[in-house]
């Protein structure tokens, strides 16, 4: 398929726009995930709408905000109550499989009640592995979405891959994203860090260093996603004695411009 | 300010995120609903009922799919159109014609944070401005479009690309200007 004509034909405006039918978004979304270029260009359309949109906005009633907030608390303090909040799309098998799993456990606790024998114990111990597998299969789903949009950023032609590093031996990679103002870090080229030492990361921002949180080692698929900032010029990493990080880096040990 | 962050405690409906969705894209989609209900009472509304699906419906967000904001627009648009199929808003309805819709001045609470790119859209030529609007905004299909306007579905999907295109041309000279009178601030 001529892809250049493909992405010409008012298919990928039509898309955005949710007018495709099923075989239409299908194909979409399969060309989209093969070429690079059907990518960027739904980016780039869906990029244009969204200034436009940002262009013609109209500012609301200044309460709306704090109304929608009071409403949302109430509402989540009950559904809450009534229902754990739903899986991901991504995630539909894992909340199968948990669903047979939390039957099969009632099942076997109705079993335990019924025949009188002594449970307690029993019933505890299944609730605590119905509570390790839920929480498995939430990492895990975490894991999955984080792998996903970790790969949609990478396969975008305009992400670019910024080398942080000591000068030395350490090179450590941030994917930056103009376009999709994404930034994430590559936690697999970060350096071990000494004990009682902590890792920040920074942005440098219109010349200053803007905190964009402490580096986690143990990130989903070692992956973790940084604040964007447009006008940032280069990413820094710096050595910290306090856990939670300071406003100020102490000792900036690597750096790059983007 | 869209990041994997954001996205992560959207589809973990952590109720925080709607604050901070409100103030990225409040404005932009309240313009988008108004302009389709055209009263501010019941936009408010739609605005109200938007931003609670959006934290109920946070994880079926797939990013692979599209932007964030193409996803919430989506939401956005589709709760105003519910709107206006209401009995309510039946009664309260006036007789605008699609053409009056598209064409109404536009001069009251424009999002003053957006001046500068308002200006940037104002040199997109009005009929391909309208046509946005029709298709993105309003929910209409090219087909419906051109039967409305009675212009060919070829020319209504050429207009459409053209359109598209313009705006991101527009908006790159903006960026562009932007960064030489910052360089030529600098330097």
């Amino acid at each position: 398929m001529d892809i250049q004509s493909f992405i010409q034909s008012g298919i990928l405006e039509a898309y955005v726009a949710g007018h495709c039918t099923d075989a239409e978004r299908a194909e979409v979304e399969r060309l989209a995930n093969l070429h690079p270029e059907v990518r960027a260009e739904l980016n780039k359309i869906e990029l244009a709408l969204e200034q436009f949109a940002q262009a013609q906005g109209i500012n609301p009633r200044p309460g709306i905000k704090d109304e929608i907030l009071d409403k949302l608390e109430a509402i989540s303090g009950t559904s809450q109550k009534q229902a754990p909040p739903p899986a991901s799309a991504g995630g539909t098998t894992m909340l199968r499989l948990f669903q047979l799993l939390s039957l099969g456990a009632i099942l076997a606790c109705g079993y335990f009640l019924w025949s009188g024998q002594k449970n307690a114990d029993e019933l505890d111990k299944l609730r605590k592995e119905n509570q390790t597998i839920a929480q498995k299969l939430t990492d895990c789903d975490t894991r999955q979405q984080n792998m996903q949009q970790m790969a949609t950023l990478l396969r975008d032609t305009d992400t670019k891959a910024v080398t942080v590093t000591d000068g030395k031996n350490n090179h450590i990679t941030v994917f930056h994203n103009p376009l999709r103002k994404e930034c994430a870090l590559d936690i697999a080229g970060v350096p071990a860090r000494q004990d009682g030492k902590y890792l920040q990361a920074w942005a440098i921002v219109d010349g200053n260093p803007v905190d964009l949180g402490m580096v986690q080692m143990n990130a989903p698929a070692g992956w973790q996603p940084l604040r964007y900032f447009d006008r940032a010029t280069a990413y820094a990493i710096s050595e910290e004695d306090n856990p939670k990080g300071n406003a100020k880096p102490t000792v900036v040990i690597a750096m790059g411009n983007i | 300010m869209e990041n994997q962050q954001l996205i992560f405690r959207l589809k973990n409906q952590d109720q925080t995120v709607v604050a901070e969705l409100y103030d990225a894209y409040g404005s932009a989609l309240f313009g988008v609903i108004f302009r389709i209900v055209h009263s501010k009472e019941l936009a408010e509304q739609a605005l109200q009922d938007t931003f609670l699906k959006v934290w109920r419906n946070g994880s079926n967000y797939d990013a692979s799919k599209g932007r964030l904001f193409t996803w919430l627009l989506n939401i956005a648009r589709n709760t105003a159109l519910d709107l206006t199929r209401s009995a309510h808003f039946q009664q309260n309805r006036k007789n605008d014609s699609t053409d009056q819709l598209i064409h109404r001045p536009e001069t009251d609470g424009f999002n003053p944070d957006h001046l500068g790119v308002k200006e940037v859209v104002d040199r997109l030529d009005e009929k391909y401005r309208s046509l946005i609007h029709l298709v993105y905004f309003k929910g209409y299909t090219q087909e419906e479009v051109a039967e409305e306007t009675g212009i060919p579905l070829g020319t209504v999907k050429t207009r459409l690309r053209y359109a598209i295109s313009e705006l991101r041309t527009l908006f790159g000279e903006s960026v562009a200007m932007l960064l030489s009178i910052l360089f030529l601030a600098q330097g």
